[in-house]
């Protein structure tokens, strides 16, 4: 698994390093239910505060990407999709980001995905 | 004691397969408690009971086990020693190395419980049963003879593939590393067989206690455990250097500062010709973690000597080793520039 934190740039380093372990879990360098390093660890690898690394596992855990459990660390979730589930999910922030880009309202991209549902 | 338990199967002339080696040593063993079981059935009458297991150095018997018990205590062992020997040698794909020790432990411990059973016969008490050094001495004549009948008889062991000029590092690709970033690259690397045989030493030493005592039965465990150690590893890459973490704990730990790097590359390594064995190794000249056969990151370290350790996508580790040290090496000679004389 490899982060890159690019400390100049705007995206918060919180969502650099959620972005950087969800790539990890779709191209599967880490595996379903393999334990991440320890949050700690991490931060004290990449210079930042725990509580940076703490930000982006939470935000993987509200992906359902990853399982946080008192004890035991950060464990990527132990299902056969959570690759797929990464790499959808990284779809959407691109998504997200294209429609951003384009100028486009939330209800827009909303209206926009649903047309796609419907299509299918 | 005449009896030797070793002698090699019949084996064709064929080409090795990956379960020949395996099955010559498993036979070895297996003819290691034929010959035992042979010798205690025709001897059992004439032993006494309890029976005399253990000897001291000199020679005198000062451990003792009933003669109902015995058989089982002496099986056990010896199949112990029959699973050990085979799931290494079938791990390995039948290093010639192995075959050839999985045979002499075959002929060592299948002799010696058949002297124990030969020297206990027709004795009044157990307790003027004697086994000196004589004994072992054939133990090991046996010993080497199975290990010569049983490499041979194992096969040419796994193709070497020394053919292939891997010795050369290839050189990381590189990484460029914009300013003010920071990066990390950590991945867990094992090896199943080495787990296999961790937890196996681990119930081998559990069964030994009651058999042989607390200090044969503790060692084996410790075995297991530091076997286990090297199954579970994470390898990181960062500010730090190169970090090997056993067991995903902040330590015990292995860490190459980053200004002790001259060079980061990356090899196939094959952990029992370059490492001379598996888990933690140092050989002259190179240390290291060989947990499998494959891709290693390798660094050159400024003393000259190497340190490998194996793991997938070594490439990717090895740049990015490569691309943090030379930042280090830019950053040391910007302030060595900057403060001359500054001490």
């Amino acid at each position: 698994m490899l982060v890159r934190l690019d400390h100049g740039s705007p995206v918060p380093l919180g969502d650099q390093i959620a972005a950087a372990v969800r790539g990890a879990i779709a191209d599967a360098t880490v595996h379903p239910g393999e334990r991440l390093p320890a949050a700690r660890a991490l931060a004290d690898s990449l210079g930042v505060n725990v509580h940076t690394v703490l930000r982006g596992y939470q935000q993987l855990r509200e992906e359902g990407l990853i399982e946080l459990r008192r004890g035991r660390g950060a464990v990527v979730t132990a299902d056969a999709a959570a690759p797929g589930r990464a790499r959808l999910t990284d779809g959407v922030r691109a998504l997200v980001a294209d429609a951003r880009a384009l100028g486009m309202s939330d209800e827009e991209v909303v209206n926009l995905v649903r047309g796609g549902l419907a299509g299918s | 004691m005449t009896v030797s338990p070793a002698a090699p199967p019949a084996v064709s002339p064929r080409p090795a397969s990956g379960l020949r080696a395996p099955l010559v040593v498993a036979a070895a063993h297996l003819l290691a408690c034929a010959a035992f079981l042979t010798v205690f059935l025709t001897h059992r009458d004439r032993l006494p009971d309890p029976v005399a297991t253990h000897f001291s150095g000199s020679g005198g018997a000062d451990d003792f086990t009933t003669r109902d018990a015995f058989p089982y205590g002496a099986l056990g062992i010896l199949l112990i020693m029959a699973l050990l020997c085979t799931g290494l040698v079938y791990a390995t794909r039948g290093h010639r190395v192995l075959v050839g020790l999985g045979c002499a432990v075959a002929g060592l411990v299948g002799t010696v419980v058949v002297a124990v059973v030969l020297n206990n016969a027709g004795a009044e008490t157990a307790d003027g049963v004697r086994l000196g050094p004589g004994t072992l001495g054939a133990a090991l004549a046996v010993a080497a003879a199975a290990a010569g009948l049983g490499v041979p008889a194992g096969g040419r062991g796994p193709a070497a593939p020394q053919a292939k000029p891997d010795a050369t590092v290839e050189p990381a690709p590189r990484f460029v590393l914009r300013e003010g970033e920071s990066a990390l690259w950590t991945r867990g690397a094992g090896s199943r067989p080495v787990l296999v045989g961790g937890a196996s030493l681990l119930a081998a030493g559990a069964l030994l206690v009651p058999l042989a005592g607390w200090a044969a039965g503790l060692g084996l465990a410790a075995g297991g455990v530091v076997l286990c150690a090297c199954f579970a590893v994470r390898v990181t890459v960062d500010r730090h250097g190169l970090t090997v973490n056993v067991l995903g704990l902040p330590r015990p730990r292995v860490r190459i500062p980053l200004d002790r790097i001259a060079e980061a590359g990356h090899r196939h390594v094959e952990p029992l010709r370059d490492l001379g064995g598996w888990g933690y190794r140092a050989v002259p000249g190179r240390s290291g973690f060989g947990l499998r056969s494959g891709p290693a990151v390798v660094v050159r370290l400024t003393t000259g000597s190497e340190f490998i350790v194996t793991v997938d996508d070594a490439a990717t580790a090895a740049a990015l080793l490569g691309a943090l040290a030379e930042r280090e090496r830019e950053r040391r000679h910007a302030a060595a520039g900057t403060t001359p004389g500054g001490g």
